[in-house]
């Protein structure tokens, strides 16, 4: 069985780093990723009052207020919006934490790469394309199950052109 | 005052269980609403307004047999764990300011979270080894509800979650199966090493390796990059091939009895029949063996549908409510005691 990878007791990535803290006499090791926003603001000494200015931060989504720091951290996503203004760390983020189906991690290199190829929601706009998305699903499958991968490229991208004509 | 939840116990479908092995199989979807921040985001009034309109559209949907809404705020703790052993989930935290409520149906099969970890997790479970029902009520229900609400998603991401690991199809299968004769007999991480493959893993009751009660539960590890035929495909194959082995291994077992297994029924027996206090996880794993016992013949006086109920029952949830009261653990044990002796008293082995 394979076992579950070890988490960054912070964020919850992959950990990779052992960190021991000699307060007063006393150690304490944690687990932590390397790039755990934690890890660095303890190697800089940083506090959490004196953070120094850095590119990535201050950044927000208008819709809901969730903070990139606060992505970077693990924490869950606060609305539709973040998916969209935090896009490219949270493809990092999901390759990282092997959130995606190793089935896919050929053709995932790509930043354009879509990562979903189950079911789309078309209820109710054009009864037609949900059978003919239906067809295309199991096809993909069936492709996916006798590992042709090109087979499945070509019928996600007819998945995925269905459902940009029913956006 | 008695509980609205009592009912459910009282018709409790985990008695049509028509396998010993594999005991239950359970769906989840996951779901936000496209225009609204997810449930961490919420204050209480976005919140209550979307709690009535979900709410709303459910005890409307045909396919639910007579659904009953519950806000959790009116859910004593006895409860909440009762609801959880039932549907054998568990709960996420929540925001603290957030209006949530949950949606349950009469057969006790169908249960919706409104603004729980997500403003949707919906969750349809079946008491045997077929799963077509559960799902197709499942897919239903999601379906009556994307109708009237529609759902956050991205064709890239797919239906979008608060947390990344639930992200794409957002669906999380579980198969619960009952292997005691492949643990008790060290043969279960063989088996795992052999039939499970990268898309699925194996946990134990509390979410790790440690197989209370000798349930092992197979679940998907993956709900992005995966179709839902896929996910559901991948569980039940490796469901079916473990359940098999285990089917073996007790035929093998009825021909030839092995000396620990009928030792460790015999001591289950009589530590069942004769505690005076009992914890849940050393009565889960003494049951087990009385379902292994009943199964491979060697115990009589119960059936094995009987056991699964009493597996359900002499945890902490469905033991409070059933006594109506919140016990302190060393009492909770006294009690579970006496309820686990006058359940089991038919009971006698044949060997």
């Amino acid at each position: 069985m394979t076992e579950r990878p070890l988490e960054c007791s912070q964020c919850k990535k992959c950990a990779d780093v052992l960190y021991t803290e000699m307060v007063e006499g006393t150690a304490t090791t944690v687990e932590m990723c390397h790039d755990c926003p934690i890890l660095k603001q303890k190697l800089e000494g940083r506090k959490g009052s004196e953070k120094s200015p850095k590119k990535e931060e201050g950044i927000y989504c208008g819709h809901c207020h969730t903070s990139l720091e606060s992505v970077l951290m693990g924490e869950p996503m606060g609305c539709q919006e973040c998916y969209h203004i935090f896009e490219d760390v949270l493809v990092d983020q999901l390759r990282e934490t092997q959130c995606i189906s190793p089935r896919l991690k050929h053709n995932s290199a790509s930043p354009t790469a879509t990562f979903h190829i189950g079911k789309t929601p078309f209820i109710g706009k054009n009864p037609e394309d949900v059978h003919k998305l239906h067809d295309l699903n199991e096809a993909l499958s069936e492709a996916l199950k006798g590992e042709n991968y090109e087979e499945a490229a070509w019928i996600r991208d007819q998945i995925n052109s269905l459902g940009q004509g029913n956006r | 005052m008695s509980s609205p939840f009592l009912q459910i116990k009282q018709h409790s479908f985990w008695e049509k269980s028509d396998t010993p092995i594999w005991m239950a199989s359970s769906f989840f979807l996951k779901r936000n609403l496209a225009a609204s921040p997810f449930p961490q985001k919420l204050d209480k009034k976005e919140s209550s307004h979307i709690l009535t309109a979900l709410k709303d559209t459910f005890l409307n949907i045909k396919s639910l047999d007579m659904p009953q809404f519950f806000s959790f705020s009116d859910i004593r703790g006895a409860e909440r764990e009762f609801l959880c052993e039932h549907f054998l989930t568990t709960y996420d935290s929540q925001n603290t300011e957030c209006q949530s409520g949950v949606i349950i149906d009469r057969s006790g099969t169908f249960l919706g979270i409104i603004n729980g970890e997500d403003h949707l997790i919906l969750e349809s479970i079946e008491a045997h080894s077929g799963w077509k029902e559960a799902w197709k009520k499942l897919t239903e229900v999601e379906a009556a509800l994307a109708k009237i609400h529609p759902f956050a998603f991205s064709n890239k991401f797919g239906y979008l979650t608060s947390e990344l690991a639930n992200l794409g199809t957002a669906l999380t299968v579980q198969a619960f199966l009952h292997l005691p004769s492949l643990v008790q007999l060290d043969q279960i991480d063989d088996c795992l090493i052999r039939d499970l493959d990268d898309e699925v893993e194996a946990v134990g009751l509390t979410g790790t390796a440690d197989y209370i009660g000798d349930i092992v539960i197979i679940e998907n590890r993956f709900t992005l990059g995966l179709t839902e035929d896929h996910i559901l495909e991948g569980v039940h194959k490796t469901a079916t091939k473990l359940a098999r082995a285990e089917k073996n291994l007790r035929s093998e077992l009825k021909k030839a009895p092995d000396a620990l297994i009928v030792d460790k029924i015999s001591r289950a027996v009589g530590l069942l029949k004769h505690s005076y206090q009992i914890d849940t996880k050393e009565a889960l794993n003494a049951i087990s063996f009385i379902k292994l016992g009943i199964d491979l013949g060697w115990i009589e006086g119960l059936a094995d549908k009987q056991v699964n109920r009493i597996f359900f029952e002499l945890r902490r949830g469905h033991l409070s409510l059933a006594f109506n009261e919140d016990f302190p653990q060393e009492i909770l044990a006294q009690k579970r005691a006496e309820y686990l002796q006058l359940a089991l008293k038919t009971i006698k082995i044949k060997l």
